[in-house]
């Protein structure tokens, strides 16, 4: 079970990486990823608080609920429901498949803060993190054929930060008012 | 080709064309559809010479797992010899296509008519799936 915060507002991110390193994946990237060791800051008001065990069935419901708060804040964008579905399922599948390995025991904690300049979502898992340097570019052509490896992608393409936390176990996505 | 149990797969054969679609895909569907293209991907690997058209006009969202899915079903078309082609996509699902370069893989139609008429006629006894 998730017991700690994934935030610590007295610490700063050690060090970043970004994709805008890799030559041909910046050019479509919209998103900055970033991957910071250490824990986000407190990004506004939580909104909304849930840890799921892992397991991908449970993902869904969670984004339909989370979908409907974000509406009911009135914060999602004229015809962008279904992106935002998108990446916050990415986001928690990544956490359930890759993050926690589908062990049942493990959580998934989601939460929504709300800030005067921005929305946001962060997804932690108790797995061991990973660097999203290493994951490969899903448009290259050998990235084109592979059937899985898109989820980071579509995140950053439609949301406007993505950035990686605690080692790569905690992810923020947002996106500005 | 028989029915899902869940009754979420449609399918019909046109002009020796076996189309494909689905009764429904919203984002809480999703799980069904990864499912039912799990089974059409054991059913093209069971036959060979296929000729294939997915009419995604009823699918509202897919995700990467999806997009994945459907990569597999070209992959595992193309190594037996058959040909897939996708057709009636929704704006979101279109765009997903475009973001991610799946355009330059898939053969993609407007409708089913255009996607079944863009099939070269073979003769009189054309395959039947």
């Amino acid at each position: 079970m998730v017991t700690r915060s994934p935030f610590d507002s007295s610490a700063s991110p050690s060090y970043s990486l970004t994709m805008a390193s890799k030559g041909d994946d910046v050019v479509e990237m919209k998103a900055r990823i970033a991957l910071h060791k250490g824990p986000p800051t407190s990004p506004g008001q939580v909104i909304l608080d849930r840890e799921i065990p892992s397991d991908s069935a449970l993902v869904a419901p969670l984004v339909v609920r989370a979908m409907d708060f974000l509406r009911s804040e009135g914060v999602i964008r004229p015809g962008e429901d279904s992106k935002i579905a998108l990446c916050l399922e990415e986001a928690l599948q990544n956490a359930v498949l890759h993050g926690n390995k589908k062990d049942f025991k493990k959580k998934v904690r989601f939460q929504i803060f709300l800030s005067d300049a921005e929305w946001s979502v962060v997804v932690s898992d108790e797995g061991q993190g990973f660097d999203p340097e290493q994951v490969r570019n899903p448009l290259k052509s050998e990235g084109i054929w592979r059937e899985s490896g898109r989820g980071l992608y579509l995140m950053s393409h439609y949301m406007d930060r993505v950035e990686h936390y605690n080692g790569g176990s905690t992810l923020v996505l947002a996106r500005t008012i | 080709m028989e029915p899902t149990k869940d009754g979420i797969l449609l399918s019909q054969v046109i002009d020796g064309i076996a189309v494909i679609g689905f009764a429904r895909g919203r984002i809480r569907d999703e799980r069904e559809i990864l499912k039912t293209l799990e089974s059409l991907g054991r059913y093209i690997e069971s036959k060979t010479g296929l000729e294939l058209v997915l009419d995604l006009g009823n699918v509202e969202y897919l995700s990467s797992a999806g997009l994945g899915h459907l990569v597999g079903l070209l992959k595992k078309s193309k190594s037996k010899g058959s040909t897939l082609k996708l057709c009636s996509l929704r704006e979101p699902i279109q765009e997903l296509f475009d973001v991610m370069k799946l355009t330059q893989i898939f053969e993609i139609h407007a409708s089913v008519k255009e996607a079944t008429d863009s099939f070269q006629p073979v003769g009189p006894n054309k395959k039947n799936c």
